[in-house]
């Protein structure tokens, strides 16, 4: 909490202290392929490094360290730095050979599995359980006890009992990936089934395969020591394990024995675990798994402190100015919400709408102070709640003003609820400073509100034993529980069946004329906008592009966009004001310079080149060319006043 | 229905699901003996002379202990003989020990119980821990630390971890024994007995639960990064409730899982782990006694041994099953959805 | 009575059971505290006059003529007796026996028996008891073989004499009726037929200082002082046996005081040099060694050359060998018979002067034999071994060391024991094989079955394929003879003919070592628990 609070410097410190601990973490591929590549030398270039013959004797029985022999002797003489070299060798040649082994037999049967199904699935599935329940080392410990301990069988012995994990991975790669649009396309188009597994899946199955097999060389030098240690290694072969081998009797007197062998394999196999887990890393990354950090809701530095911490006219409980937020995305930076202005006043009913990718869910995370904190590169701009800049709290306040003054209803109620929790108790958790009684009375009254039952009974059921609607008024009951001035409903009823969405959105204005707190509905749907909203925003491409009273902005629609959205509209195809909207949303990372919609734009022209001013028509506004012309220098005669005008080119 | 006749239809419904899955498992442990004998049978050794040491052994003794065993049988009448021992509960007859083998076994399994126990709980309880921290912190120094720690502790032989510790800890510091499982000249029975194993389990359990403790804090810690990124996370967050709050509330249940899970798997690789673990601190348990019995070759012993450690890893599986039945309401009332 | 350990551990199993998962996240918490007191003296009142032996298996049987492991012969020394033992100079000195009389050419033996000895549950020992063993049990004894082969009759004159009648004289008479091999088992507590399976072997009743009470399968067997021991009560309380299967822990236990003894069957060079170098007394007891040997296959076209062979052994570096493997706890072998037979020693042969090693030697004798260097070797041999017997791992990489610097290749295969029998006894799959073997009391039991002529399969023989009717002869002799100096004799011109030949080579000599703590008094300086059937145990005190 204090470091939110902390001067700027402090701030810097631990970013750069990240970037170390970053630098490091990437770097742990790195570090790993070094060892390894100077392993692989050292075990290619033995023979020429090596001081001795690793099996010839010498009369050093046992000998410390010294300059003769740098790492000490062994029980019969053996130059314990010759072994160590040579071992490298022999414990490499047998960690690979049984990593392919597994590799080979893993892709084999688990693509079997995988391709076929049904009964042949389920009985490779039976063999890959069967090596669950006897453990890979006691399984290869019998087999080389029963046949041999010579270097090729402990190979096989080991390869042929760790391939079940592999084989598991390929399988489930070949089941989902057999479900994916693109390997559903390529059979669709009629290619042949061998097409599809070597060009579509197997490049796809790719990184886990591969992060498995890399693994394996770790779990392979394990195998291989456990075993040696156990007396079943090749006594010809001077492995690591071999020499770990009866280093147990002499522990005491001659530690060296032990010790390097045991560095070496430990180094060995943390290399290879590092190259793994850059591998996953890498192939994780490539598939684009974002993170959430619970502790930290801004990176970057507020606004500049000159800003006053009262924003905004005294009317606007929320008041939204010039909201920014750039995320990180892989290499590429997303321009989520840019410039936003946005003002809620007590009691309204405001509507933002958009298609999906339009940057309004962000915007309402943004309100939040709720956004993935680990990608975010920028985040500027005022947010004001009833006069408070948000964006100055600490974490603490913050999460007051949420517990207090703040709901939010999110789209997919049954994601949105931790299905491990009752509804009761997540619907009283919201709920502060109240006896456990007045909590219960609460909640009846609150369910009773959103037209849910609220008997004891309801209030102990699991999120899934409720239907969708139920499930999104608990939410909305969640959100009501600490009676916020403000909710946000983010895509409320997106999620649900027509006819549960009127019963949902009707209790949402029940609830709302019932108590004096305003009202954010974040939607794509402008139906719902219609039946609800007083006021709506629009936004597009993470820009707000025009602000309207309801009434006026069905009457009157005047960014093309909005038109477009309106044509949409099942039912208003016919709709005078333009065609329906072709095209998909503009790329966040990739930006262009001008109008953001222009691409889409039936009337789109030069101009568009160039960023569009913000239009204030009254209380309204538009972000666009066509309505600058009605205040711009050679201006256009309207049937509005021209004091009301007002451009804004930020 | 009311509450108790649905409580009456889940335990039943656990109960059915209980008695399949061993009926599954029955399957599996055929086809465990069967390869296992197989296997057995096609090593060399003469399992009469393991019995009787460094001299000869008299032909009298020889055809004694041959027609006693059915040693001259087929393999089939034996596997079938022996089909009939593992029905009865007694695995068998080691001719090496002149002991049942399910006796043999029984008397050393408790040993490997509380040291695979041990190292397993604490393990898992730290692992859990670590990994849960791991995946909430926001120092990224912490994380990478964390994950270091899990990393070595994934790249360490087990056995090699429990010399070194010997080294230091017993031997050139005295504070632990080196090994076995009591002191010999201390008289306890039941408690008070288990209490004196408690110095001798120390430096097993830890050098047993190393491995285990990075594999549960790596699962835990992809666990709890999967929860983190679940959106009723952040109705949670929205709800205003605390870090701690969030994760004691939302986090640690939905987290703990797929890492409990995970750990009727590990037991498995536990038991494996003890049979390296047993050698090197002389414990008495199963995975010694399967090692010595592999070097004597007393087959019915390996055999029993392994059908043994079959039978826990399933039972372990079932276990963490349940356990996983009954953390996860979604799973409990199925009722409800299907 | 014996307390079955069956009966009694149920209760304790249960709670380790049901307590195990509770506690296992308590005991580090718990063990830190008590961490302190369980190193070393962590004896106390009753426990301070119990004697501790280290054991290094669980024992199949505790009856040692079923099974012959050292944990069961050195579990039996202290609860059988036999009928005399044999002192350091191989004369018999009476135990169960209170005298005898060798008549009619050595083959008429007759033995009084002590009036005043008991077996543990009460019942008088008799010559019904000494027939009994030798006629129903001696016939499972794997090493009373040689002797039940002359053995006409055994027969109770009266109840305190036994008459045997020899079909011819047998040397190792006194050897084989030693506690080692025959100790006297009674006849009312075993079953006519097959005792292999019977509760004895469990819970076996002796005439010994010490009663077997408890077995705790693979942790410890308890035997308690038998207050009506025929010799008078021993003064120990409480003997028990503790199982540590690994040297290393058995020689920390024994640093740390838990442990006082470790017998001679156990203490390897490694141990010896670790215990004597932290200040615990190791004794070298007067007995007869182990032998280390190396046999080489004559059915291999190569070692079937007597030339070949010396060449090898001349090869083989033995003095490096006893340095290295059995750090210094060991002897190189001078011949055939160790110098522990003192009347049958051959002075006159040293193998090492004879097979001195010298690696230039050995080169040119394989060069003159017709092996000369080609591409870089002369030949391969495979060499087997089993990583069970002590110090094998080491003689291995010594000998392929050795063998590599002549330019014979090897191959070391280590094997599990029985394994290692297989190939090298019946099947003859191997070039070289390094077996221990143990050698007893006289030569005859443990010396002659690794030099005659054997094709039975059995395993301890003469695995080589060496036949030489004339060295059989000469074995077969000595054996027939009690007398030492017509023995004597035998044995040196057995001796020419293996000096001349070479058909095994003995690598080095292990005698028996044996540590015990300091807190052990009264027992003589040739301090020796096991193995005699010297009643040691019933006079030795705890400080």
């Amino acid at each position: 909490m204090s470091d939110e609070a902390s001067p700027l410097g402090a701030r810097k410190n631990r970013a750069e202290l990240f970037s170390w601990a970053n630098t490091l973490r990437s770097g742990y591929g790195l570090v790993g392929s070094i060892t390894l590549a100077i392993l692989v030398l050292a075990a290619l270039f033995s023979p020429w490094l090596a001081p001795y013959d690793p099996h010839a004797i010498s009369s050093s029985y046992l000998g410390p360290p010294s300059g003769e022999h740098l790492l000490g002797t062994d029980l019969v003489g053996h130059d314990l730095l010759s072994q160590l070299l040579h071992g490298a060798r022999v414990t490499l040649l047998v960690a690979v050979t049984a990593a392919v082994i597994s590799f080979g037999l893993g892709v084999l049967i688990g693509s079997l599995a995988g391709y076929f199904r049904g009964p042949v699935d389920a009985v490779l599935m039976k063999v890959t359980e069967f090596f669950q329940i006897i453990p890979s080392l006691v399984f290869a410990l019998i087999l080389v006890a029963m046949l041999g301990s010579h270097l090729w069988l402990v190979t096989i012995a080991i390869g042929i009992t760790i391939w079940p994990q592999q084989a598991r991975i390929v399988r489930s790669q070949f089941l989902t990936l057999r479900e994916r649009e693109f390997v559903q396309a390529s059979r669709a188009l009629g290619f042949s089934d061998r097409h599809i597994i070597f060009r579509e899946i197997y490049p796809n199955a790719l990184g886990p395969v591969l992060v498995q097999a890399t693994l394996d060389i770790g779990i392979a030098i394990l195998l291989e020591t456990a075993l040696s240690f156990l007396g079943l290694g090749d006594p010809n072969k001077a492995s690591w394990g071999q020499m770990l081998f009866g280093a147990q009797e002499h522990l005491e007197r001659a530690w060296w024995i032990a010790l390097w062998p045991g560095v070496a394999i430990a180094l060995t196999v943390l290399a290879v675990n590092f190259v793994g887990d850059a591998l996953s890393e890498w192939f994780n990354s490539r598939s684009d798994v974002g993170r959430v950090s619970l502790q930290k809701r801004k990176n970057v530095a507020s606004p500049p402190a000159a800003a006053p911490s009262r924003t905004g006219d005294g009317t606007a409980l929320l008041d939204v100015q010039d909201l920014t937020v750039h995320l990180r995305r892989g290499a590429k930076v997303v321009r989520a919400v840019d410039r936003a202005e946005v003002k809620v006043r007590p009691g309204e009913r405001v509507g933002l709408v958009g298609e999906s990718g339009s940057g309004k869910s962000m915007f309402s995370r943004a309100v939040l102070q709720m956004l993935p904190s680990a990608n975010v590169e920028t985040f500027t701009g005022r947010i004001a709640l009833d006069g408070i800049d948000l964006m100055r709290l600490n974490e603490a306040d913050m999460r007051r003003v949420r517990f207090e003054d703040l709901s939010i209803v999110f789209q997919d109620a049954m994601t949105y609820l931790n299905p491990t929790m009752r509804v009761g108790k997540q619907i009283t958790e919201a709920m502060a400073g109240l006896s456990a009684t007045d909590r219960q009375e609460r909640t009846r009254q609150i369910l009773a509100s959103v037209a849910l039952p609220t008997t004891t009974r309801f209030m102990r059921r699991y999120p899934h034993e409720l239907s969708g609607g139920m499930r999104q008024r608990v939410l909305i009951a969640m959100a009501l529980a600490s009676q916020p001035k403000l909710l946000i409903a983010d895509e409320p009823t997106t999620a649900l069946d027509v006819t549960v969405q009127a019963q949902v959105l009707r209790t949402l204005v029940a609830v709302h004329t019932k108590t004096d707190m305003a009202m954010l509905i974040i939607t794509h749907d402008l139906a719902i906008v219609a039946e609800v909203c007083d006021r709506s925003f629009v936004m597009y491409g993470g820009q707000i592009v025009e602000e309207a009273a309801v009434s006026r902005l069905f009457s009157e629609p005047r960014h093309p966009y909005t038109r477009g959205l309106m044509a949409s509209m099942p039912g208003k195809s016919d709709y005078r004001l333009g065609k329906r909207l072709t095209g998909s949303v503009v790329d966040l990372t990739d930006v262009p310079t001008g109008c953001r919609f222009a691409a889409r734009c039936e009337l789109a022209h030069d101009r568009c080149s160039t960023e569009p001013p913000w239009v204030r028509i009254g209380d309204e506004g538009v972000r666009c060319w066509l309505f600058a012309d009605e205040s711009g220098p050679i201006g256009r005669s309207t049937d509005k006043p021209a004091d009301s005008k007002e451009v804004t080119t930020s | 229905m009311s509450e108790r006749g649905q409580y009456l239809k889940y335990l039943l419904g656990t109960a059915r699901f209980a008695v399949s899955r061993l009926l599954q498992s029955l399957g599996l442990l055929l086809g465990v003996v069967m390869v296992m004998f197989l296997l057995i049978r096609m090593a060399p050794g003469d399992p009469v002379q393991a019995m009787v040491g460094d001299f000869p052994v008299p032909d009298e003794y020889r055809d004694q202990v041959a027609r006693q065993y059915r040693l001259n049988d087929s393999w089939l009448v034996q596997f079938m003989v022996y089909l009939g021992h593992v029905a009865r509960g007694d695995l068998g007859y080691s001719y090496a020990s002149h002991q049942s083998v399910g006796g043999l076994i029984l008397e050393r399994l408790p040993a490997t119980l509380l040291l695979t126990a041990a190292g397993l709980i604490s393990a898992a309880a730290m692992g859990i821990a670590l990994g849960t921290w791991s995946a909430v912190s926001s120092r990224r120094s912490t994380r990478a630390v964390l994950d270091m720690f899990v990393l070595v502790g994934f790249s360490i032989p087990t056995f090699w971890l429990g010399q070194m510790l010997v080294l230091l800890f017993a031997l050139r510091l005295g504070w632990l024994p080196s090994g076995g499982m009591s002191d010999a000249r201390a008289e306890s029975t039941g408690w008070a007995s288990l209490l004196a194993a408690g110095p001798y389990l120390v430096l097993p359990a830890v050098a047993l639960g190393i491995r285990e403790l990075a594999a549960t804090a790596r699962i835990a810690k992809g666990a709890t990064m999967g929860v983190l990124s679940e959106d009723y996370i952040v109705t949670a967050r929205s709800k205003g409730l605390s870090s701690a709050a969030t994760i004691r509330r939302h986090v640690i249940r939905n987290a703990a899982l797929p890492t409990i899970a995970s750990l009727g798997y590990r037991v498995g690789l536990a038991l494996a782990g003890a049979v390296t673990i047993e050698v090197v601190f002389s414990w008495p348990g199963i995975g010694r006694l399967l090692y010595q019995a592999i070097l004597a070759r007393d087959n019915s012993l390996v055999v029993g041994v392994i059908l043994v450690i079959a039978v826990l890893v399933i039972i372990a599986n079932l276990v963490t099953e349940l356990l996983y039945r009954a953390l996860d309401p979604r799973i409990r009332g199925a009722r409800h959805v299907r | 009575m014996v307390t079955p350990a069956k009966q009694e551990t149920p209760p304790a199993k249960r709670n380790h059971l049901a307590i195990a998962v509770l506690c296992a996240a308590l005991l580090l918490a718990v063990t830190a505290c008590q961490s302190g007191s369980s190193n070393g003296q962590g004896s106390a009142g009753s426990s301070a006059n119990t004697l501790v032996v280290a054991i290094n298996d669980d024992p199949t049987s505790l009856n040692p003529i079923v099974s012959s492991s050292p944990s069961t012969m050195t579990v039996s020394n202290v609860w059988s007796e036999g009928l005399w033992y044999l002192d350091g100079n191989y004369k018999p000195v009476p135990v169960l026996a209170k005298s005898w009389d060798v008549a009619n050419d050595g083959k008429d033996v007759t033995i009084h028996l002590q009036e005043a000895a008991t077996w543990q549950d009460g019942k008088p020992f008799t010559a019904d008891d000494v027939v009994f063993t030798l006629t129903n049990i001696a016939k499972l004894s794997a090493r009373a073989g040689s002797f039940l082969a002359v053995l006409e009759s055994a027969t109770a004159v009266d109840p305190q004499t036994v008459k045997l009648s020899l079909k011819k004289a047998y040397g190792p008479l006194f050897a084989v009726l030693d506690q080692r091999i025959l100790p006297m088992l009674p006849k009312h507590a075993l079953p006519e037929g097959d005792v292999t399976n019977s509760a004895f072997n469990q819970e076996p009743i002796g005439t010994g200082p010490f009663k077997v009470t408890k077995w705790n399968h693979g942790q410890s067997i308890t035997a308690e002082a038998n207050p009506s021991y025929w010799q008078g009560r021993p003064s120990i309380d409480k003997v028990v046996f503790k199982i540590i299967p690994d040297a290393a822990s058995m020689t920390n236990a024994m640093r740390t005081g838990e442990i006082d003894v470790i017998g001679n069957a156990i203490l390897n060079g490694n141990t010896s040099k670790t215990l004597k170098d932290a200040g615990v007394p190791v004794s070298r007891l007067p007995g007869t060694p182990a032998v280390k040997y190396l046999f080489p296959n004559t059915k291999n076209p190569i070692l079937a050359k007597p030339e070949v062979r010396k060449a090898l052994f001349t090869a083989i570096d033995r003095n490096a060998m006893i340095e290295a493997a059995f750090e210094g706890y060991a002897e190189p072998a001078t011949g055939m018979i160790p110098a522990e037979y003192a009347a049958l020693y051959d002075k006159g042969t040293d193998y090492g002067k004879i097979f001195s090693h010298s690696t230039k030697d050995a080169a040119k004798m394989l060069d003159d034999a017709g092996y000369p260097v080609k591409n870089g070797a002369r030949f391969k041999l495979s060499l087997l071994y089993s990583p069970s017997t002590h110090g094998a791992e080491s003689v291995a990489q010594i000998i392929k060391a050795n063998l590599g610097a002549v330019n014979v290749t090897v191959d070391v295969q280590s094997l599990d024991q029985p394994t290692l029998l297989t190939k090298v006894y019946k099947e003859y799959k191997f070039d070289l094989a390094h077996i221990g073997y143990s050698t007893y009391e006289d030569p005859n039991l443990g010396i002659d079955r690794a030099y005659r002529c054997d094709d039975s399969g059995q395993p301890y023989q003469n695995p080589t394929g060496y036949c030489n009717a004339k060295l059989d002869q000469l074995l077969m002799q000595a054996a027939e003879h009690v007398e030492t100096s017509k023995r004597q004799a035998l044995y040196q011109q057995a001796q020419e003919i293996v000096t001349r030949d070479l058909p095994v080579f003995p690598l080095a000599m292990v005698p028996k070592y044996e540590a015990y703590s300091k807190r052990i008094q009264n027992v003589e300086a040739e301090f020796d628990f096991f193995g005699s059937g010297d009643p040691t145990w019933a006079r030795a005190r705890l400080k």
